[in-house]
């Protein structure tokens, strides 16, 4: 398979410590590692893959931690995420995109997690010490929180939305799932897409001077 | 508070607490006997309190440390692809402030004028 061909070279960690290193020189003001940041994101496409698994482990876990065995809390949490992320996400939606989705529901989940603890906490009698980690935490995760979110808000600012020609009603039925769904738009490239789409489609999608191209979406 | 040796004639115990007008720690003698004795017991539950305060917080921190570091390496490799993708796509950022487009003074911008060489 192409995706296997081309991430078997290096690891992932030194992907991302060159991917890091050019970004690192691209924010320096060096130009010349623009095109070789464009190379390295289209050839290390799994790095989505394996973000957006971290990004659904940690979910998975902070539902874990929150419902406990409470099995109605955890459903209630886990529904609760797909909305938000349902409502989060557009449907021409791109992988950074996508995976800044999912930090920005996983992100929700934490400071779900330490409002609920903080608000048991200051009802029981933990100590102060223990209040005090637990409303530092809480706004830490407020913080992480405020920041996923004005980082998604970004992308999709500066990304607009491919123009749809058919607006679909919003049924539970005719949602098209843009993580899953096999049918889904051609814009949003998945893990099991070939390289060369998803190059073509990333230079097509993230260059701003490129024609936007007419998604058709039908049920 | 605690028992101090003073003297050849035994233990005495003393409340030590600090003037905040001068700073300096002002013992208050509490002498020996029964009343010492209570004193000296108080002490050790609230030591014992303050111990076990302390573990719960520790406890509490290492039974999130996986989790934690988990959720950091998530939000550290979203960041990271975000800015590649932003500065892939002819976007850059100054000094934390906003992503703006690449500009080169001379209409192109984007792609176009990082292709054109002549920014930066």
């Amino acid at each position: 398979m192409a995706t296997e061909g081309m991430e078997s070279q290096p690891s992932q960690a030194e992907a991302y410590a060159e991917i890091r290193e050019v970004v690192g020189r691209a924010k320096r003001g060096d130009a010349a590692a623009v095109p070789r940041l464009r190379e390295l994101l289209d050839r290390h496409q799994a790095l989505w893959v394996r973000a957006g698994d971290l990004a659904a482990q940690v979910e998975l876990s902070w539902i874990s931690l929150a419902g406990g065995d409470d099995l109605h809390l955890r459903e209630s949490l886990l529904r609760y995420a797909a909305k938000l992320r349902a409502e989060l996400t557009r449907l021409s939606a791109s992988p950074v995109e996508t995976l800044l989705v999912e930090r920005a529901v996983a992100c929700w989940l934490q400071l779900n997690y330490f409002s609920g603890v903080e608000a048991n906490a200051l009802a029981g009698d933990a100590s102060p010490k223990m209040l005090q980690l637990r409303a530092k935490r809480q706004a830490q995760a407020q913080r992480m929180y405020e920041r996923a979110l004005g980082a998604l808000v970004t992308v999709q600012k500066l990304f607009p939305a491919a123009p749809v020609e058919e607006v679909v009603p919003i049924e539970a039925d005719t949602t098209v799932d843009t993580r899953n769904a096999q049918d889904a738009p051609a814009l949003c490239p998945r893990a099991d897409d070939n390289a060369t789409d998803f190059a073509s489609d990333f230079n097509d999608r993230y260059s701003p001077d490129a024609a936007l191209v007419r998604v058709k979406v039908s049920n | 508070m605690a028992f101090e040796r003073r003297g050849a004639s035994g233990v005495y115990m003393y409340f030590a607490s600090r003037d905040p007008a001068t700073g300096r720690v002002k013992k208050t003698y509490i002498g020996r006997g029964p009343r010492a004795d209570a004193a000296a017991a108080a002490l050790a539950r609230r030591r014992e309190q303050r111990e076990a305060d302390r573990r719960a917080v520790q406890e509490a921190q290492d039974a999130l440390r996986d989790l934690d570091a988990l959720t950091a390496e998530m939000d550290d490799a979203a960041s990271l692809l975000m800015e590649a993708v932003l500065l892939a796509g002819g976007f850059h950022r100054h000094n934390y402030g906003r992503w703006r487009r690449v500009r080169d003074g001379h209409g192109r911008h984007g792609v176009a004028a990082l292709a054109s060489g002549s920014v930066r």
